[in-house]
């Protein structure tokens, strides 16, 4: 008596979807096992991060220990700083006005001397009136302002007035416009 | 029961016999599923502590530079003569060191001071307001200036003596107004000379504040040259009270215990 096996072709059905079925399976487990290893290694990054930051926080607590106990010094040079800024302030604004008075006192000989002067207002200037009894010195004077050396070192020498008294004494005015202290000069009226 | 059991034993067998790794394939994939969205949350909260990192990490390195430069600082040898900068730009309206640096740089230049006007608004607290014009010229708002105005006579070496020793005393003082005057007579100078002086005496008004992480100023190499300048200027020697003079209620002239004759003979020595 032959054997009819009805379930041959569903045999073969099964094994072949068994097969897809297998190569399914594999394709889940490896997206099963990259899952797996991104969230061991997000996992593992975070616990290091939070690890990592909370030492951080420990040295910040340190250094900001450190920094309040020294609080005094720190406001000492804060205060020494800020007024040294204002200090350099101050003194760029001051203008070189004794050493423009030593200079035009001494610069033109014993026969002209210096009968007034006068410093003062937004523009800068020195004013002095010379003296002299003699004319002809006012010759070599103004020989003298007219000279590089005094050019460099103020920004400008205005002559004006000459007049002559009833004593038979001249005198010159004399308006200097001084550099300031924070003015680059590339002379300094000795 | 036992009938139920068979089934059931019957129907897991007959889905995970031929199927069995489709329904592996499923618990892979859904568990693989969660696990990829736990990851992307835990992702972004790397990404998160990261940047929350980074940020510590350059505040930390700020205050690192802080907490180190406030050390070096205690060893600055500028830092050491700090006072000077005080005493030079105080924090006060310095009146009395204004006065006594007149009296001393005149004692100092032999000039006579015959005119003199100031006013110093409020001084009964620190950098008040000067309540006169005097404001107006103010150049800065970190700092604010005594003015006065004064006459001397001497000859005019002493007073360009008097002008170069009265910018180079602490508190800071300048010049900001000069006129002189010197007499020609019959073709000669007189030997005294009149000068009105505008002096402006500096003080400083700002008030200062930090925070924690802020970094320490920085001093430029002029603000250093400036400094070893202010080093030569002459402070103010403000004398000291010393003693305490009670004031007596009882004996008002000192003559408790003495007699007519006593006081007779004092009358007669003086």
């Amino acid at each position: 008596m032959s054997e009819i096996n009805f379930l041959q072709r569903r045999r073969a059905g099964l094994t072949k979807v068994e097969k897809q079925d297998f190569v399914y399976r594999r394709y889940a487990l490896i997206f099963f096992s990259v899952a797996f290893s991104l969230f061991v290694v997000s996992i593992g990054s975070h616990i290091f991060l939070t690890q990592r930051l909370k030492r951080l926080s420990v040295q910040h607590q340190s250094l900001t220990e450190q920094i309040a106990n020294d609080e005094p010094v720190e406001i000492s040079f804060l205060i020494f700083s800020q007024k040294l800024k204002s200090i350099r302030e101050i003194y760029e604004n001051r203008s070189n006005k004794q050493q423009a008075i030593d200079y035009f006192s001494n610069i033109f000989g014993e026969q002209v001397f210096l009968s007034g002067m006068n410093y003062g207002g937004e523009g800068n200037q020195l004013t002095l009136r010379l003296t002299s009894e003699d004319i002809f010195a006012f010759e070599n004077t103004l020989n003298v302002l007219d000279s590089t050396e005094v050019k460099n070192a103020f920004s400008s020498v205005t002559k004006s007035g000459l007049r002559r008294d009833e004593t038979g004494s001249y005198s010159l005015d004399l308006a200097v416009e001084l550099k300031k202290a924070g003015e680059q000069t590339n002379a300094n009226p000795q | 029961m036992p009938i139920l059991n068979k089934l059931n034993s019957f129907s897991l067998n007959m889905l995970m016999g031929p199927r069995k790794n489709l329904v592996m394939t499923i618990a892979f994939g859904l568990t693989g599923l969660i696990l990829l969205g736990l990851s992307v949350s835990q992702i972004n909260g790397v990404f998160a502590l990261n940047k929350k990192l980074t940020t510590e990490q350059q505040k930390l390195t700020q205050l690192n530079k802080k907490a180190q430069e406030l050390e070096q600082l205690k060893f600055s040898p500028e830092f050491a003569q700090a006072d000077v900068v005080n005493k030079v730009l105080p924090s006060h309206k310095p009146l009395l060191e204004l006065l006594n640096n007149l009296n001393s740089v005149a004692a100092e230049t032999s000039v006579s001071i015959t005119e003199f006007e100031i006013n110093p608004g409020e001084i009964a607290t620190d950098s008040t307001q000067v309540t006169q014009q005097v404001t107006a010229k103010k150049q800065s708002t970190d700092y604010n200036q005594l003015d006065l105005k004064l006459t001397i006579i001497g000859e005019l070496n002493q007073i360009r003596r008097f002008m170069d020793f009265i910018e180079r005393v602490s508190p800071l003082t300048t010049i900001t107004s000069l006129t002189v005057d010197r007499k020609v007579e019959g073709g000669q100078l007189s030997g005294t000379t009149r000068a009105d002086l505008a002096l402006s005496t500096y003080y400083y008004t700002k008030s200062i504040a930090s925070t924690l992480s802020s970094p320490l100023p920085e001093i430029s190499a002029q603000e250093r040259e400036i400094f070893q300048e202010i080093l030569s200027f002459t402070p103010a020697e403000l004398e000291s009270q010393t003693e305490i003079i009670s004031g007596e209620n009882e004996d008002l002239f000192g003559i408790s215990g003495l007699d007519v004759s006593d006081l007779e003979e004092t009358l007669e020595i003086e």
